[in-house]
């Protein structure tokens, strides 16, 4: 589950919102505020990102979310990434002064996080057509693939059922065969739905192994005529 | 931007998989089968289906007289060997005493045809060479031996570019699943006979059993379908063992086979009148069986499924006479029993 939500956060992060289950990447945001864990995940992905963007100021300043969030409260006019964009850009020339020499004043500081803030925008903007064009490749690679695969396989119309192939082993291993439980019906009570579940577990348990006999018995008389089968050839 | 992308690489796709060479895939298929048969080489690999990897080692050798020698020795679990000293095959399993029969050609993780007769298979299969990639460290050739219909599986082969060997081989549906898988994990060419091999020269191997074969005798039901390409390896009468069970049940047996993969049928009345479709795989072998009309039919062979439950319902009463009448009349007298 968590790793679900890690693998949602990465994807958020990218900008791009998760495949995976709507309710999670609905639910996610939510999650992320109350979770420490998937807060802190959140934080990471991004430090990540920057790093790998090249975008670390070199005051690196670990914790950013609290100062970021006392500066959204005094800075409410970011809204849209146009004046954040016209905010960047008076600031920019400042800011990378700013960066540059280490500012241990308070409200330099402050400056400083909206700058920061207000790049990781831009950037984000700017990246926003990076993933695309990533998604563009990677979707027809695995397209590749799969044409590489189903090459020959056009003419084939009809879908066989060869795809519910059971995969459990069969020589050699315990595994029964797995087959649907029949549900019960509703009108019974739940001690008597209880037994004759019970007792249709028994049934289906020696059914099954019946059933594996009978399947290994073929199975092993297949390979033993197999060998002795190419006497005639 | 991203559908352009798309469609080159679609149409650089087709147009590689047009200019395949089928007479190269023959070529390398060909050479596999010279090599398989002249040089001295052993092998290590492994049989990767159902989530387990099975370990094995495959020794060959051209020992005195021109005879070959070979070794399969699966290396997990019970000792499961074959061996042979030319046309004499020898199985050692843990189910029974070790036993050799005089046979041409060896039940092993490796189909047999590989050294056989490769063209026999050209008519249910088309042979295509598609490129190469690294394999084992080496460089290797894929060939895929694909089905001509949709009853069968398709196979691909990596073969070295050195040696012609091969160094994996993969068995695929027609949708691209993967049902099993046979890497190798070792390969060693030598001029000369391994010990091993030398010692086995040596080694007398366990005594040949006679395999009476009833044949003559008019099975009562007959396979009314099955693949192009398929025909009768043999057919008998013979009881089937349950798994230590006493009731033995005598079955009609029948095998047939399209030169790469074997299929049984077996057929017997039951006391059952009908019993729901049952089956497994166990990696691209399949294992089917149902009781129609009080007739129990078994399908066992390296085939889908659709095709084990097609040949399965094919089944019909063995028409000797030429009036179909007679056949439907003996069908009902055999349900009543």
């Amino acid at each position: 589950m968590s790793e679900i939500k890690t693998e949602s956060i990465s994807s958020l992060v990218d900008n791009y919102s998760p495949s995976t289950d709507d309710s999670i990447s609905a639910h996610l945001v939510d999650n992320m505020l109350k979770d420490e864990h998937l807060s802190s995940t959140w934080q990471n992905y991004h430090l990540i990102g920057d790093v790998l963007r090249d975008e670390v100021p070199q005051s690196l300043q670990l914790d950013l979310s609290e100062t970021i969030s006392a500066a959204i409260a005094q800075e409410a006019t970011i809204l849209s990434p146009n004046s954040s964009m016209k905010t960047s850009g008076k600031n920019s020339h400042l800011s990378t002064d700013e960066n540059v020499s280490i500012s241990n004043n308070s409200a330099a500081q402050q400056t400083n996080n909206v700058v920061d803030a207000s790049n990781r925008f831009k950037a984000k903007i700017a990246n926003l057509i990076k993933p695309m064009g990533q998604v563009a490749i990677a979707a027809s690679a695995a397209a590749l693939m799969i044409v590489g695969v189903q090459n020959n396989v056009i003419d084939n119309s009809t879908v066989t059922p060869s795809q519910v192939v059971q995969t459990v082993p069969l020589s050699g291993y315990a595994n029964p065969v797995s087959f649907n439980v029949q549900s019960t019906p509703t009108q019974q009570s739940q001690q008597s739905r209880q037994q004759t579940q019970q007792a249709m577990n028994e049934q289906l348990a020696s059914d099954r192994i019946a059933q594996q006999r009978r399947l290994q018995a073929l199975l092993k008389d297949h390979n033993q005529q197999v060998k002795l089968g190419s006497n005639i050839k | 931007m991203k559908l352009s992308a798309f469609l080159l690489l679609l149409l650089s796709f087709n147009v590689s998989a047009i200019t395949a060479d089928t007479e190269s895939a023959k070529l390398s298929l060909e050479r596999l089968t010279n090599s398989l048969r002249q040089l001295n080489f052993s092998t290590s690999f492994v049989v990767v289906k159902n989530n387990q990897a099975e370990p094995y080692h495959w020794l060959h050798g051209i020992g005195e007289n021109e005879q070959e020698l070979e070794i399969f020795t699966r290396l997990n679990g019970p000792r499961r060997d074959v061996l042979r000293q030319g046309d004499i095959v020898s199985y050692i399993e843990p189910e029974q005493e070790p036993y050799s029969i005089i046979s041409s050609d060896v039940r092993s993780p490796i189909p047999t045809i590989f050294r056989g007769n490769i063209s026999e298979l050209e008519e249910s299969y088309r042979f295509i060479s598609v490129g190469r990639s690294r394999i084992l460290g080496r460089v290797a050739q894929l060939v895929r031996i694909v089905s001509k219909d949709k009853y069968r599986f398709s196979y691909w082969l990596w073969l070295d570019q050195k040696t012609g060997l091969l160094l994996k081989m993969a068995v695929l549906t027609r949708q691209g699943q993967l049902l099993e898988q046979i890497q190798f994990t070792h390969i060693e060419v030598n001029e000369q006979l391994t010990d091993n091999l030398e010692q086995f020269q040596l080694t007398e191997l366990p005594e040949v059993v006679e395999v009476t074969q009833q044949y003559n005798k008019a099975l009562s039901w007959q396979v009314d379908w099955l693949p192009q390409g398929f025909t009768v390896v043999k057919s008998n009468q013979h009881k089937l063992n349950s798994h230590n069970q006493d009731d033995e049940k005598a079955v009609e047996f029948m095998l047939f086979s399209d030169g790469l993969v074997e299929v049984s049928v077996y057929v017997n009345l039951s006391q059952e009148k009908f019993r729901a479709p049952e089956y497994a795989s166990d990696g691209a072998t399949m294992v089917y069986n149902h009781i129609l009309q009080g007739i129990e039919v078994g399908i066992v062979g390296d085939i889908p499924l659709a095709t084990a439950k097609k040949i399965a319902e094919s089944i019909a009463p063995a028409v000797i006479d030429n009036v179909k009448d007679n056949a439907l009349h003996s069908k009902g007298e055999q349900q009543d029993d």
